[in-house]
């Protein structure tokens, strides 16, 4: 349940400047104690969500972690085994199917309608609300500017290369005029070079119609880049929450660090923990850095320093002041060439370490040891939640 | 298997509102057809444990029917309508797995295949006593082949055997149910992967031992559809053993046919349930056979693909 | 896929090379069954043509066609013994079990298309639908003359119910309702139920999701679950046999005339041809629409 805390607190200190005015007229989506089983399974572990009006909000995990039946309990597409409620724009929409809530979702898969022409799909929302047929036409037309694809209208949907269904699948979701966007990891099938051109062009879409935005992906990259909250779920509950630099600067957990791809990540005990900052035995080591875990650790309970490969400097004897250092001695292995730069292999008393040299004038494999910043690291629990 | 079978429960969960509707027709529908239909189908095999006045049932459990049955020569009928069906099942199997495989992986010609589809589908739609009553007067004393045969010289006197003979019901059967033993084996040797085959060859194995190590197993679920549709109507058949066999040959339909004129109600119940009792057991065979494979729910993973 | 397939069949075959007679070896089975296979078609398809030779021959009974005559179709029309000069009465003895069987054909057809949109999207999707479809299909299981003995004792000796042209309807969606589901879920298993979910997203009720999604993509399947109907009732023999009270389809006219050794054979033929032609039509414009879509679908993937 701890899990649910990190949660309950999103109008907390770490949320960030919209919290403050985290008013209940400006909270578009709160989702309430969600619980969901498929079988013996649980999808979904008592989560609780809330997403502000206007925000991009990101529910970032590997599969199976609950983020998909997360975004389709919002959407109505799946009807939670328990819950407390769910409040789309101030209605009660707990008991509401998915045709009756004013949410669209962009899905991975497309879903588009093969025996429908892309002006059919685009209109179908429209059309089952009853707009009349050159009013829908004239929406299709203007949406279909929206998403760059003009004078497609006419033309059949498996004439549709990839990238273009997902833009008409985006196109049909925003024709409606939805009170909350939905996208089910909706670049997933699209490959790598889309994919980034496709991140830039939601970013500005959702800034210029300042729609809500829920967005589910397994890509930290790409939750980094787009979103203004980031929750990261895993097992069916929120490990941590908050804006993109929280995550990627002060992972809550060890393995929050090791989803946001931190190469290093050096496992010891607590020896003691002063003004938010521990000091990690490992070995005969003792690496200092602050502590993002929840609360304080006690002494000798297990925890991780997690430092980034490029914030490791390698050399003989560091220039720095020792007391905002952590220093280890080491020898060189393995270089890989990466292009625009190496990544340094070391072998130290606490276990092999990846450190990354970007200055190709630098003699690597001579270092002898290895230091970062001690605030450039973070110390977490080791138990997720 | 399992991952479908777990997105298939996971649809049906979600469409909890919608989906009520549909499990409600499948239900209802299941309902009436379990009552109305398999019910009275496996009725019969209590039916012939009791004895009738005119149409009125007697609910005293006896073997009489049987007995009747049996001193009025049911066994050699039994026994020479399984004969008959099972030598044609046989000889319809050995002639149309080779030609299934052949359309299925050999024939490159796409027009070919198309036409021999054509020929293949159009025999299921047409009337089987159309399809079976020109023999008479083909193979007839005065028919075609005998004035042919006489001619020619082959032969002094008419051949009488070549219609009202058991010969000339196994020729009826042949025609009639080739289709019905093809389409199966086709339809499963053509989703075997091409890969397969070539994953076999490039391992070296001669074409024979991919035959039977690759193509047979693969394609066991086919055959046994293929068996099942040709051995179970060719034990039922109307219109063969009248046309063809003429009153010479007899077979269970024509009994059953006159019992049931004659309101005898009872031992056709009886005939009728022997011949069910061996088809179900002969089924049950067949799909255990057939488990390795996958079984019933195999028909669903090769419709999917 | 079957371009690759191609591709390595032809890179694999490259560098063997056969002798004359390793090649004869290799090729004589092939030959040998699409020698057999054509031959049965042959067996198949000569009676067929035969008959039509034989229904406009004088002398049918003998096996030799010539002496072309309409004289058969004449008869059959409008029945024996009516010449030139006669009012022409249509004969009623063919053309009731025509119509009964048309319209038996009509209603075993609608039936199949509504039950089988109903169990088609479905089935594929439930817990039990191994053993729901082994029920569904036990007609194919049974020979036609058990399962009709079967519904003939329990309909009427069981329930007292008196047999008409209902237990005719009964019988013959009893025998084409296995096809005309396997040819829906052939296209129902394929039903990608995501679409639906998607109709839902933007707001489509149930009813309408039916409408506008389910029914449009899954209508060749009810297209041809109406066919397999239409076709396999009109042609229905031992089903008919047992479930009627006096009526008399076509078929069952066909039978009892050819079971009879009289005259009446010729007009058989005529008959008989008649309901060929008309049964291979409605088959070729079937196969025109079901092979035409898979065209445009074949056409379809390649563009995509």
């Amino acid at each position: 349940m701890a899990g649910d805390v990190a949660v309950m607190n999103a109008s907390g200190p770490t949320t960030g400047i919209g919290s403050t005015r985290g008013a209940v007229g400006d909270q578009i989506l709160e989702v309430v104690s969600a619980t969901h089983r498929y079988g013996e399974v649980t999808a979904l572990d008592n989560v609780s969500i809330s997403a502000r009006r206007g925000e991009f909000l990101t529910l970032l995990g590997e599969s199976g972690s609950g983020k998909t039946t997360l975004l389709r309990i919002v959407a109505g597409l799946e009807r939670p085994t328990a819950i407390n409620r769910i409040t789309i724009d101030g209605v009660d929409a707990t008991l509401l199917p998915a045709n009756k809530r004013n949410t669209t979702t962009v899905f991975q898969h497309y879903a588009l309608f093969p025996h429908m022409s892309v002006g059919e799909n685009i209109e179908y929302g429209l059309k089952v609300r009853g707009m009349p047929k050159q009013e829908r036409r004239k929406r299709a037309e203007k949406v279909l500017e929206l998403v760059r694809l003009p004078g497609l209208y006419d033309r059949r949907v498996h004439q549709l290369s990839g990238g273009q269904k997902q833009r008409i699948a985006l196109a049909r979701a925003l024709v409606t005029e939805p009170t909350i966007l939905l996208l089910d990891e909706p670049l997933g099938a699209l490959d790598e070079k889309l994919r980034i051109d496709m991140q830039v062009e939601l970013k500005e879409l959702h800034e210029r119609l300042g729609l809500t935005f829920i967005y589910v992906t397994h890509s930290q990259e790409e939750a980094l880049t787009m979103s203004d909250r980031i929750l990261l779920m895993r097992h069916g509950r929120v490990v941590q929450e908050g804006p993109p630099t929280d995550l990627f600067e002060r992972p809550a957990a060890r393995f929050v660090a090791e989803f946001m791809n931190v190469e290093n990540l050096l496992d010891g005990t607590i020896e003691s923990m002063r003004d938010g900052e521990a000091t990690v035995r490992i070995g005969s080591h003792l690496l200092r850095g602050p502590w993002t875990g929840r609360g304080t650790a006690e002494r000798g309970a297990k925890a991780c320093v997690a430092v980034r490969a490029e914030r490791i400097q390698l050399g003989s004897a560091p220039a720095q002041d020792a007391s905002s250092i952590n220093h280890v001695p080491c020898r060189p292995g393995v270089t890989i060439y990466k292009g625009k730069y190496v990544d340094q292999m070391l072998g130290t008393e606490i276990g092999p370490v990846k450190a990354r040299v970007w200055d190709r004038s630098m003699e690597v494999s001579s270092a002898s040891a290895f230091w970062w910043r001690v605030g450039d690291c973070a110390v977490t629990p080791i138990a997720a939640d | 298997m399992a991952l479908a079978e777990h997105a298939a429960g996971m649809n049906l969960r979600q469409f909890l509102p919608r989906m009520s509707a549909g499990i409600w027709s499948l239900s209802g529908f299941t309902f009436l057809w379990f009552i109305g239909i398999v019910v009275p189908l496996i009725g019969i095999l209590l039916f012939s444990f009791l004895q009738t006045k005119g149409i009125k049932v007697q609910w005293d459990l006896t073997i009489k029917a049987y007995e009747k049955l049996f001193f009025y020569g049911g066994g050699p009928l039994i026994g020479r309508t399984i004969r008959i069906a099972a030598t044609m099942t046989v000889i319809e199997l050995l002639f149309a797995f080779p030609f299934a495989l052949w359309l299925a992986k050999g024939a490159k010609n796409q027009n070919l295949k198309l036409i021999t589809f054509t020929l293949l589908t159009v025999p299921f739609f047409l009337s089987p006593v159309a399809r079976v009553i020109v023999w008479r007067s083909v193979m007839s004393v005065q028919g075609l082949v005998n004035t042919a045969l006489l001619d020619i010289g082959i032969v002094s006197e008419p051949v009488e055997w070549l219609i009202f003979s058991e010969f000339a019901v196994h020729l009826g059967y042949l025609g009639q149910y080739f289709p019905a033993m093809v389409w199966p084996i086709f339809l499963s040797i053509a989703l075997i992967d091409d890969e397969y085959l070539e994953a076999s060859k490039d391992l070296g194995a001669s074409r024979f031992r991919t035959l039977v190590h690759v193509i047979l197993p693969l394609s066991l679920p086919g055959i046994v559809a293929g068996i099942i549709f040709s051995f179970v109507p060719m034990l039922g058949d109307t219109v063969v053993p009248q046309q063809m066999g003429g009153g010479n040959v007899m077979m269970i339909s024509h009994n059953v046919y006159t019992m049931i004129g004659a309101a005898n109600f009872v031992m056709a119940a009886a005939l009728s349930a022997i011949i069910l009792a061996i088809m179900l057991a002969f089924q049950v065979v067949l799909w255990a056979a057939l488990r390795p494979v996958g079984g019933i729910n195999n028909v669903f993973a090769s419709l999917h693909r | 896929m079957t371009v690759l397939a191609e591709q390595t069949k032809y890179i694999g075959a490259a560098p063997r090379q056969l002798t004359l007679a390793q090649r004869i070896a290799e090729r004589w089975p092939a030959w040998g069954s699409i020698f057999i296979g054509y031959f049965v078609l042959l067996i198949i398809y000569f009676p067929i043509l035969w008959l039509m030779i034989l229904s406009v021959s004088s002398e049918p009974l003998t096996g030799f066609a010539g002496d072309w005559t309409l004289r058969w179709y004449d008869d059959m029309l409008y029945g024996t013994g009516q010449r030139e000069g006669e009012a022409y009465a249509v004969n009623s003895r063919v053309f009731d079990p025509l119509l009964l069987s048309l319209k038996l054909a009509f209603i075993t057809a609608a039936l199949c298309m509504v039950a089988s949109l109903l169990i088609g999207p479905i089935l594929p999707r439930v817990r039990f639908r191994g053993p729901l479809l082994l029920g569904y299909l036990m007609p194919l299981m049974v020979p036609g003359i058990v399962a009709s003995v079967s519904l003939f004792l329990f309909y009427r000796l069981g329930l007292h119910w008196k047999m008409g042209e209902w237990s005719l309807g009964l019988a013959h969606f009893v025998w084409a309702f296995p096809f005309a589901l396997l040819a829906m879920l052939v296209v129902s298993s394929r039903f990608d139920t995501r679409l639906l979910e998607a109709a839902a997203d933007l707001g489509a009720s149930p009813w309408r999701r039916f409408w506008d999604i389910q029914v449009p993509i899954l209508k060749p399947g009810i297209f041809a679950a109406g066919f397999f109907g239409f076709l396999l009732s009109f042609n229905e023999l031992p089903f008919s046999i047992f479930m009627r009270a006096g009526d008399i389809t076509l078929p069952i006219y066909l039978w009892i005339q050819s079971g009879a050794h009289n005259s009446s054979v010729p007009l058989i033929f005529a008959l008989s041809t008649l309901i060929t032609i008309a049964s291979i039509v409605l088959t070729f414009i079937a196969i025109k629409v079901a092979f035409g879509e898979k065209t445009v679908t074949v056409k379809k993937i390649r563009t995509a």
